[in-house]
């Protein structure tokens, strides 16, 4: 007996006992419609699987029991014989299902004196109205059945996991036991049950530990062998309970051969899904998450992945296609992988798509291993089809399948030969609950690492395995790498160990990257409980939760994939730079990375690291002097250069030039001479008189004036800012505007959004505060002064509390202008003042407040 | 709490000292009264969130009171100092305070309404002031404290 059929015979048979109670009190209260629509639901349901799995006799049954309680739903007068028949058709239902479950068979015969029955009781008085009133039901049997069923599917992916959990331990043999008598060795059990039995285990391990802390510090004790013994029940116990919340892959499997056979109708390929491993066991958590991103991938596989019939046989394969999926269990964790025999990853194309996205520079790409150039496919905004067919290519790509794993602490990996396949394979850990991690200590504080991502301890110290600085950056020469090392006091705020840099150094490995993290200490390992981050922590990017350590104090668990993120920033600068939310950012401190240079005269100017896109050297002699300005041919294009120092006289003097790019519009700006890079806050304290600055800034302590880049852009690339209106899609940006004059809505919204703008309409300030304080994030502040109920001022005063919105510029709009207002606005700290019917004036404060927003965010 | 039988109207209110001051949390919001013995910080974490401990097997949330109720920051060690502990959403946070005092009745009444010249970061968490032994008491709103330190974090 298939698996499909055990579930519905459990299923259904509750479903009955259910029914038979509901009928009862149906008797007694013929008008109770919310019971009626109980029962209605039910027999719905059994009706609906009946026709799914084939059973045509119990369908034809519970059809006709359904068309007779439609009619008693609609309002039909409930006769005492019409439940009675009922009640005898369900314990009919019931005596099939008994059959069925002993021979895995309808028996044979049929129902027609029930059925009879049945429809007399249902077209007696209101015969003529039966069809009309019951179309769902009636009229199409054949597609309202399928629906049913799967919405009643008792597939595990619905609402069965606890029955299926045990059942698949073997789930052929006991089904083929449970089915004697439904009575049934798989019983379900509560989810929030099941949940509660993890949290005291975890709590058992957590005191187990503890004890075995004090123990550690004893050599001889009484206690010694109880202890030894509570130790191997406690890790039974964590066994069986964990073992309560596994389910086979299979339950995650059991729609793909549908969904191949779909794809395959719908594309036009013949495909073959092979699938093996399908026993291995996952934590019923960890199977929901990945649902998804397993069908995402094989839609994958079956669309990109593989050619059709006639490409096929060109290459000398077999006309059909094949996805393979297969699971296995390796070193603690669970692989998935997801075959296909395909053309494989274009690693051109995929060159040719990352530049043409802007997603990497080519420099980069030419450093890049195939391996690199195959893992940007987890690129946000990154697809590989060419064209977008129904099947994939909606917009969720591969990085939303990323992340889900990674949510999960898991990695994935891609390996792909041309024209012989792809393969995804992820790494999933078993369980969320309990992890191994290893206890480090950063300063004074410790923390746990998720053993998983750890690859080896390395000790460094001055002399051996030194930490060495590459412009401000640590790097450690580990064997023949060079590994990117964090500083975790640095990035964490910890104050340091007592020798800076020594201690050791955690190879942590994310994906395909890479790096190092210098902590001061290492203590042991442990089996931590992973307790998830409290409400009012979940913001951190660097930690994933809290745990208790065995004595008794608390302390955070990292996130090795968080760590990745901001190791990347720091190192790998581009590539995780696009993928950032200015929420993300906002490092605690608001501080922003600086390049700092000097230019004519020795001022001093710096503009965000961020926006740099490269550090050129150049000679004089390689400028061309073209209609009076100056030009580079840089990367088999003309590069317009901007002269912030006085153009040497010496033509092979070298001069270092800041390459900027945007939307594919590059710039370079030449300097007198790179000085710093800095982390700083970027305040603004006095605004610019001169175009192309945004103002002068504190930076470590000196006078820095803050290059524009958006001006030098748009003076060079003009077009690039007429095309503005191209990217709004992509780059839209969203603005508040708080105003209760209609007048001025009208007028004002339109050029908001011209500009590139997602406009929210607000028509006082205590809506606009409400859409804030629910948590609103905008870009761009505008409101006006005079409204009723909360002004301007104090709507700009008010959301200074708001962390999604202190930072956001406010530029307030009023009719009067006095000298007043003026400083009551620099007061409330707004942005800029702007006259209303000044319109030229709000432009430019509008972009210069986002050109300004742009580089904090940066 | 001789006469049980007017709780309807009464209140329970546990008393209590942040920066000096003397305030008052509803008794049906508090879950525990405690000293914490240990304490772990947090690195990067807003300011108002001191850190985390852990009570018989819970992991609590420690909230700095004085920086969100705008005070004056008290410059005390967290260990040693008291602590009130809030179930919210299911979870637990605690918020630091310099002692803890009594628990008090009050009729429901009695609550004055805030002086409108409150200090704002106060006000949106005061549910009234008492006057308690010739003290002023301004009754919190813990609730609204702690919701309001998630909202940030949600934001």
């Amino acid at each position: 007996m298939d698996e499909l059929l055990s579930d519905f015979l459990t299923e259904t048979t509750e479903s009955i006992e259910q029914v038979d109670a509901e009928l009862v009190d149906f008797e007694k209260h013929p008008d109770d419609q919310e019971i009626l629509r109980r029962i209605f639901r039910l027999v719905h349901t059994i009706k609906g699987t009946c026709g799914f799995l084939g059973l045509p006799r119990l369908e034809a049954l519970t059809h006709a029991a359904e068309n007779l309680m439609g009619k008693y739903r609609d309002g039909a007068p409930v006769v005492g014989d019409g439940v009675e028949t009922i009640l005898n058709s369900i314990d009919r239902v019931k005596l099939h299902l008994d059959v069925l479950a002993s021979t895995g068979a309808e028996p044979d015969g049929d129902d027609e004196d029930l059925i009879d029955a049945l429809n007399a009781l249902a077209s007696g008085p209101i015969e003529t109205d039966r069809f009309d009133e019951e179309p769902h039901e009636t009229a199409k049997p054949a597609l309202d059945p399928l629906e049913a069923a799967f919405l009643a599917a008792p597939g595990p992916e619905d609402n069965v996991p606890e029955t299926d959990a045990i059942n698949s331990a073997k789930p052929k043999t006991v089904t083929s036991k449970t089915s004697g008598n439904t009575a049934p060795q798989a019983i379900r059990v509560q989810l929030p049950v099941l949940e509660g039995l993890m949290t005291m285990v975890s709590e058992l391990v957590l005191t187990r530990n503890q004890l075995m802390a004090i123990s550690r510090g004893r050599e001889e004790s009484e206690f010694n062998a109880p202890l030894q013994r509570l130790c191997s029940v406690t890790a039974e116990l964590q066994d069986g309970v964990m073992k309560t919340r596994m389910q086979p892959i299979s339950a995650a499997w059991q729609k793909m051969p549908r969904l191949i056979r779909d794809l395959s109708k719908e594309l036009g390929k013949e495909i073959l899904l092979e699938m093996s491993g399908e026993d291995t066991e996952l934590d019923r958590q960890i199977l929901e998450q990945i649902k998804d991103p397993l069908t995402h991938m094989v839609r994958n596989a079956a669309d990109h992945g593989l050619e059709d019939a006639a490409s096929r046989q060109a290459s000398g394969k077999t006309p059909s296609g094949v996805v393979r999926l297969n699971a296995f269990h390796e070193g603690g964790q669970i692989v998935i992988e997801i075959a296909d025999d395909g053309r494989g990853l274009d690693t051109e194309r995929l060159k040719h798509k990352a530049r043409e996205k802007s997603i990497v520079s080519d420099a980069e790409l030419d450093g890049m291993t195939e391996g690199q150039i195959q893992q940007l496919i987890f690129h946000p905004g990154f697809s590989t089809a060419s064209e977008v067919t129904s099947v994939s290519g909606r917009g969720v790509g591969m990085d939303v399948v990323r992340s889900n794993v990674e949510l999960i602490g898991g990695t994935i990996d891609l390996k792909s030969q041309k024209g012989v396949g792809t393969t995804v394979s992820l790494k999933i850990p078993l369980t969320l609950a309990i992890v191994p991690a290893l206890i480090i200590a950063v300063g004074q504080e410790r923390f746990a690492l998720p053993q998983r991502a750890v690859r080896e301890l390395v000790r460094v110290n001055k002399k051996a395995n030194r930490i060495e600085h590459l412009n401000g950056s640590l790097v450690l020469q580990l064997r023949d790498h060079l590994l990117p090392v964090v500083g975790m006091s640095d990035l964490l705020g910890v104050s340091p160990g007592a020798v800076p840099e020594e201690g050791y150094v955690v190879v942590t490995e994310v994906g395909q990257y890479c790096f190092g993290l210098l902590v001061d200490e290492v203590f042991h390992t442990e089996e931590i409980v992973v307790k998830p981050m409290m409400g009012a922590l979940q913001g951190l990017k660097h930690f994933s939760g809290t745990t208790i350590l065995g004595d008794g104090s608390v302390i955070m668990i990292m996130d090795p994939s968080g760590l990745a993120s901001s190791v990347a920033q720091t190192e790998m600068g581009d590539l995780a730079r696009t993928a950032q939310t200015p929420e993300e950012v906002d490092d605690g401190e608001h501080s922003t990375e600086l390049l700092v240079f000097e230019a004519r005269g020795g001022a001093r100017q710096a503009v965000p690291l961020a926006l740099v896109n490269r550090l050129e050297t150049v000679k004089q002699c390689e400028l061309e002097h073209v209609d009076g300005r100056y030009l580079l041919q840089y990367r088999e294009a003309l590069m317009p250069i901007q002269f912030l120092c006085d153009p040497p006289t010496y033509a092979e003097r070298k001069m270092s030039m800041l390459v900027f790019e945007d939307r594919g519009y590059r710039l370079g700006i030449v300097v007198a001479q790179v000085l710093d890079i800095v982390a700083d806050r970027l305040e603004i304290d006095v605004e610019s008189k001169s175009q192309g600055y945004l103002g002068t800034a504190i930076i470590k302590g000196r006078a820095t004036e803050i290059l524009d880049m958006a001006h030098f852009m748009a003076v060079e690339h003009p077009k690039s800012f007429d095309r503005q209106a191209d990217y709004a899609q992509s780059a839209r940006r969203r603005m508040l505007y708080a105003e209760d004059s209609a007048f001025y809505r009208n007028m004002l919204v339109p050029i908001f959004k011209s500009a590139g703008f997602d406009v929210t309409v607000c028509e006082d300030g205590q809506a606009a505060f409400q859409v804030l304080n629910e948590g609103g994030y905008f870009d761009l502040i505008v409101t006006d002064i005079e409204m009723p109920g909360m002004d301007g001022f104090s709507l700009a005063q008010s959301i200074q509390q708001l962390p999604n919105a202190a930072q956001t510029p406010v530029i307030a709009l009023s009719a009067y202008d006095g000298p007043n207002a003026k400083s009551r606005a620099q007061e409330v700290g707004l942005f800029d003042f702007v006259a209303k019917g000044d319109r030229e004036h709000l432009t430019k404060a509008v972009s210069r407040a986002i050109s300004l927003r742009g580089l904090e965010a940066a | 709490m001789d006469d049980q039988p007017q709780s309807t109207n009464m209140i329970q209110l546990v008393t209590l000292r942040i920066g000096g001051q003397l305030f008052a949390i509803n008794l049906e919001l508090v879950d525990d009264v405690f000293k914490p013995e240990q304490f772990t910080p947090i690195p990067s974490v807003r300011p108002e969130i001191a850190g985390i401990l852990n009570l018989r097997g819970r992991i609590i949330v420690a909230i700095n009171t004085d920086l969100l109720l705008g005070l004056p920051p008290v410059d005390a060690p967290i260990v040693g100092r008291q602590m009130v502990n809030i179930k919210y959403l299911n979870e637990s946070y605690g918020l630091l305070a310099d002692s803890v005092g009594d628990v008090v009745a009050f009729c429901a009444t009695e609550i004055k309404p805030n002086p409108i010249n409150l200090d704002g970061n106060l006000a949106i968490y005061s549910q009234g002031i008492l006057r308690l032994n010739g003290e002023l008491m301004t009754v919190l709103m813990a609730d609204k404290i702690i919701a309001q330190v998630l909202n940030q974090e949600a934001a």
